[in-house]
């Protein structure tokens, strides 16, 4: 589109949410809950994986919450909130049937075309494998079109493990080598543990081939990124995903900038490369 | 009668496009156009209907030049020139003739300053003043806006809907014009929002020539522009004002009112008084505009910041003041009832601890100096590749407000030195 094209266009209705209904409400863990999400009036919601919804509850408010579901996947879309607010506090205790408002959605997801025949390693921490799941469906449901296929997830100890009917089916699929890490384990745990940058050392991925996307809590970044460049990464082989409080949506309320860019309109998905020398990125 | 000359600003509120827009058509050769010796590009009347028809834009009749019209100035000629002389004694009487159709806003003493109060008594209006305490930001983005209304059971929201008279704002500078522009751009950019533009898009702006201050330094960022943005200009020449027209709309509110054809003098006059902001800066900005995002850039990592950083105390107060500042954040606010209510977006501020928090607590703009330095980079480095020019209008209204004595142009000053040393 032109520049005069665009300035010329008609002026849009952004702040209005879409009426939704919560068909069902799961507990994930202590504080996580897992939201099957329809808009009344049957539309879908017609996401890139990646992409983030504003949540709206009257009276409460707006929050920036990403989509947790592929839109491979129709019928609605899921949400995986975890309680850390006034808003996400109200939203855990709304019964099934409640109407909650939807805006988006927003931003720039996962680039799933340029991914195609690529190699992938995912890398989630903690609730970072929220937005990851809808890319990791995605490419599931179009496994063909992908090469190698790597899961790592770390959480701080089992119990905060999220979507565990979903791992198990991941550690299954012959396609997929999943690999997961608990920072402390418990009694019962069996598995590795370690953060998450102990099961990047086995790892002997092909940094030609080899596309690193990673999603994780502010303090992950350094780490993780410190690993890949150890193993030969290309930083535009590097893709991810960053949290702000995004208030508007739509580049201008100003509080998710980073130095000269919006999450809300540039990303939240970003290549390292382009993002890596903004001081406040990380 | 000779052919008439138009220029950007009229030709793209009619196309409804930007200027930017217009001079882009001019520089592509779609449009031909000359310049006059100050710059500006000036259209030809015939030349514009010929490139409207061309690519089938309406074409207003008042651009469609007679030939045979005679050569005479009537009183009723006089009210259809876009220029004329208006002695101050009819300043009433236009703001009579703006009640009809619009609330008006006018520069009215206050304390130390003066503030755009509603006017009641034409009296009390003061065109002759330095600067107001908040910028006329206030009418395109008020303070507290209401976005919609709610019913908390249901999940229902309307969108207000204001039937009330829209805003006429008297004797606006050129700088808190161009303050204004920008915030169109904002408010235009990616995605254009229908409650700004569906506000501001009934208002009228009047501009009137200023008197600048130690702290105004608007001829370094090029804001004194009183071409740009309004409906009418006055510019004081003594007992009169000489009256720019440059819409529809701002000849309407002038009609009537007896007003005298404009001579070489007054010419003059105004010449003089439009450029007393240029020629009588306050504040000395030392680098050129045009330098200040590669030595922001540049600057990035200096200890200059921290002793701003130390010196700020996170008031906010440089945002609110701020013609161009327009973060804000969105609330609700509920009624007593706790049934109904309103989602409000309110004015932010990035110089707060917690503008740029994300949940769980972590700030990504903790220090005070790295808020500093965001506040400095979005005036003179990161919307202005987009824009074309600084976001800041050089009204230097953060700088004679705040506390701790912060100076923009103290600290632009500064920073170039510091690169230079580096």
């Amino acid at each position: 589109m032109r520049a005069e094209e665009r300035d010329s266009g008609c002026v849009e209705q952004l702040y209005m949410p879409r009426p939704a209904k919560i068909v069902t409400a799961r507990q994930l863990t202590a504080t996580e809950k897992f939201f099957d999400i329809r808009f009344e009036d049957g539309s879908e919601l017609d996401h890139h994986p990646g992409q983030f919804v504003e949540v709206s509850m009257f009276g409460y408010g707006e929050a920036p919450i990403s989509v947790s579901s592929s839109p491979t996947r129709k019928g609605g879309f899921d949400l995986c909130v975890r309680a850390a607010g006034s808003l996400t506090g109200a939203m855990h205790k709304l019964p099934e049937g409640s109407t909650i408002g939807i805006r988006g959605p927003f931003g720039k997801g996962f680039d799933t075309e340029f991914l195609k025949g690529k190699d992938l390693l995912f890398i989630g921490g903690g609730i970072g494998i929220v937005p990851l799941r809808s890319l990791i469906n995605y490419v599931l449901d179009n496994r063909g079109d992908y090469g190698k296929v790597t899961i790592l997830y770390g959480a701080k100890n089992p119990s905060e493990l999220l979507f565990l009917d979903e791992l198990k089916a991941w550690e299954e699929n012959p396609s997929v080598d999943y690999r997961v890490t608990v920072d402390t384990g418990d009694d019962a745990w069996q598995g590795h543990t370690g953060v998450i940058t102990t099961l990047i050392t086995d790892l002997e991925p092909d940094p030609d081939a080899t596309y690193a996307v990673v999603v994780g809590p502010p303090i992950m970044y350094k780490f993780v990124l410190l690993s890949l460049k150890s193993k030969d990464f290309h930083d535009d082989h590097i893709i991810v995903s960053l949290e702000r409080r995004m208030k508007c949506g739509v580049g201008k309320c100003g509080h998710c900038q980073i130095n000269s860019i919006y999450v809300c309109q540039d990303g939240p998905v970003f290549n390292y490369a382009d993002i890596k020398d903004f001081p406040e990125a990380f | 009668m000779s052919d008439k000359l138009l220029k950007t600003g009229e030709i793209a509120r009619h196309c409804g496009v930007t200027t930017e827009t217009v001079v882009s058509w001019i520089k592509s050769g779609k449009l031909p156009a000359c310049s006059t010796p100050g710059g500006r590009y000036r259209i030809s009347a015939k030349d514009c209907v010929e490139f409207l028809r061309e690519f089938g834009m309406p074409v207003p009749e008042e651009w469609i030049v007679d030939d045979h019209q005679a050569d005479r100035q009537t009183f009723e000629e006089i009210s259809r020139m876009d220029q004329l002389v208006l002695p101050k004694s009819g300043i009433p009487e236009l703001i009579g003739n703006l009640k009809k159709r619009y609330r008006v806003f006018g520069p009215t003493p206050r304390g130390k300053f003066s503030a755009f109060d509603e006017v009641e008594d034409p009296a009390s209006v003061q065109l002759d003043y330095t600067t107001t305490i908040l910028p006329p930001k206030k009418f395109v983005l008020p303070p507290v806006e209401k976005l919609l209304d709610f019913t908390v059971e249901t999940g229902r929201a309307t969108e207000p809907f204001d039937e009330g008279k829209p805003i006429a704002a008297l004797g606006i500078h050129p700088c808190d014009m161009q303050g204004i522009l920008r915030l169109d751009f904002a408010f235009r950019k990616g995605h254009a929002e229908s409650n700004y533009f569906a506000r501001r898009e009934k208002m009228l702006f009047i501009g009137t020539s200023c008197n600048p201050d130690e702290y105004c330094f608007c001829d370094a960022v090029g804001t004194n522009n009183f071409e740009e943005g309004f409906d009418l200009f006055l510019t004081d020449i003594g007992q009169s004002y000489l009256v720019d027209v440059f819409t529809d709309r701002g000849r309407e509110v002038i009609k009537g009112i007896k007003a005298q054809p404009v001579t070489e003098i007054d010419l003059r006059e105004a010449a003089k008084a439009r450029d007393r902001c240029s020629s009588h800066p306050g504040r000395k900005l030392n680098p050129k505009a045009s330098t200040l995002p590669l030595l922001a850039k540049d600057g990035e990592d200096l200890e200059l910041w921290e002793d701003v950083g130390k010196r700020c105390l996170s008031c906010g107060t440089c945002n609110l003041v701020c013609p161009t500042c327009y973060c804000f954040d969105v609330r609700d606010e509920l009624d007593l009832s706790l049934k109904t209510g309103r989602r409000v977006r309110v004015w932010d501020s990035c110089q707060l601890d917690e503008f740029a928090e994300v949940a769980g607590g972590e700030s990504f703009r903790e220090e005070r100096a790295n808020r500093q330095k965001h506040r400095f980079n979005r005036k003179f480095r990161y919307l202005v590749a987009e824009y074309g020019a600084p976001f800041c209008v050089g009204c230097g209204r953060c700088s004679r407000q705040c506390v701790a004595d912060i100076d923009i142009v103290e600290i632009a000053n500064d920073l170039e030195k510091a690169v230079a040393g580096l």
